[in-house]
């Protein structure tokens, strides 16, 4: 009687087991080809050279600023829906270099795997893009890679302090580019 | 008891008296901002942004100041910008000629990032290799 009722339980367990979702089965999914390409984006701003912060390199006015970033932005991956198109170029006026415009547009696109990860967006992908983050060019070796790194450690462990600030720095400047694309009729990121 | 343990106890209230007021004297966990230095800032008229960026730490209290380290030649207008979408933060600070004291540009919660931009005044021309420092 004891015996049977064992294997009913470890029946039921296995049922159980068969039936119920998993937490995490999105991730053993194939990603989808946006996603793919997201990926080896991002890889491939881990392995580049990080930038001289300081050469000279090629400078634009402001004006000509905004198709000068379109033109760089091609190996930065972005979630479904994002754009670059919120950046204030125009109202931060003077002139921009490359590595200066490469070093903002790969921190507004950390900004927005940051909220889709937060989101439950893109899950088969922006948890992994995230953990290389850090290592991305144009913050290398720099205070900027290491406040990031704690970051976002603490928010895919769930949360805490620094990842709350960055959240809310995200946040706020998601906010503020809706308001200025739209303003210029453009498209606001997701 | 000896004599030199009964001197050494009458001095442990006093050193614990001294010890109290300049306790209430000085502020426990006063701001302590981080300075960085800049160093060799080439300045035009024409704005624009330094190599690296920075971030508001947890110990000052919020506030970001910059000054010249160098006496400027010429008057200056620096300001601190998001480093998400490079919108201008607070006020810029405009800086006169000979001026080396600090500048307030803004305050911001702990770890928010920013870039630092400058330029000389309108028709001042250029002012190249002039140190400054920000606390953060």
């Amino acid at each position: 009687m004891r015996r049977a009722l064992g294997l009913g339980l470890v029946l039921v367990a296995g049922l159980l087991y068969l039936a119920i979702p998993r937490a995490g089965s999105a991730t053993s999914a194939p990603p989808s080809a946006a996603s793919a390409t997201a990926l080896e984006q991002s890889a491939a701003l881990a392995a580049a050279d990080a930038p001289n912060r300081f050469a000279a390199g090629v400078v634009v006015p402001a004006a000509a600023a905004r198709g000068f970033a379109d033109g760089l932005a091609d190996g930065v991956p972005l979630p479904r829906g994002g754009t670059f198109d919120g950046i204030q170029w125009e109202a931060a006026g003077g002139e921009f270099s490359a590595s200066v415009t490469r070093g903002v547009l790969q921190y507004n696109a950390m900004c927005q795997w940051v909220r889709a990860y937060r989101d439950g967006r893109e899950t088969d992908v922006s948890g992994r893009i995230l953990a290389v983050v850090p290592t991305w060019s144009a913050w290398r070796g720099t205070e900027t890679a290491a406040v990031l790194g704690r970051a976002i450690s603490e928010l895919v462990a769930g949360g805490g302090s620094a990842s709350a600030a960055l959240l809310a720095e995200c946040d706020a400047a998601h906010e503020r580019e809706v308001r200025y694309a739209e303003g210029r009729g453009l498209d606001a990121s997701r | 008891m000896d004599r030199c343990s009964r001197r050494a106890g009458r001095r442990l209230p006093a050193m614990a008296l001294v010890a109290v007021l300049a306790g209430l004297a000085l502020p426990a966990g006063a701001p302590a901002q981080v300075p960085s230095d800049l160093t060799d800032w080439n300045l035009t008229e024409t704005a624009s942004t330094w190599g690296t960026s920075y971030h508001v730490s947890s110990s000052g209290g919020g506030l970001v100041q910059y000054r010249w380290l160098d006496t400027p030649a010429k008057a200056t207008v620096i300001s601190g910008n998001a480093c998400a979408d490079m919108a201008l933060v607070g006020s810029p600070a405009t800086i006169g000629i000979n001026d080396t004291g600090y500048k307030s540009l803004f305050t911001a919660y702990p770890e928010f990032c920013f870039r630092l931009r400058g330029r000389t005044t309108s028709g001042s021309g250029s002012m190249v290799n002039h140190d400054g420092r920000v606390l953060r």
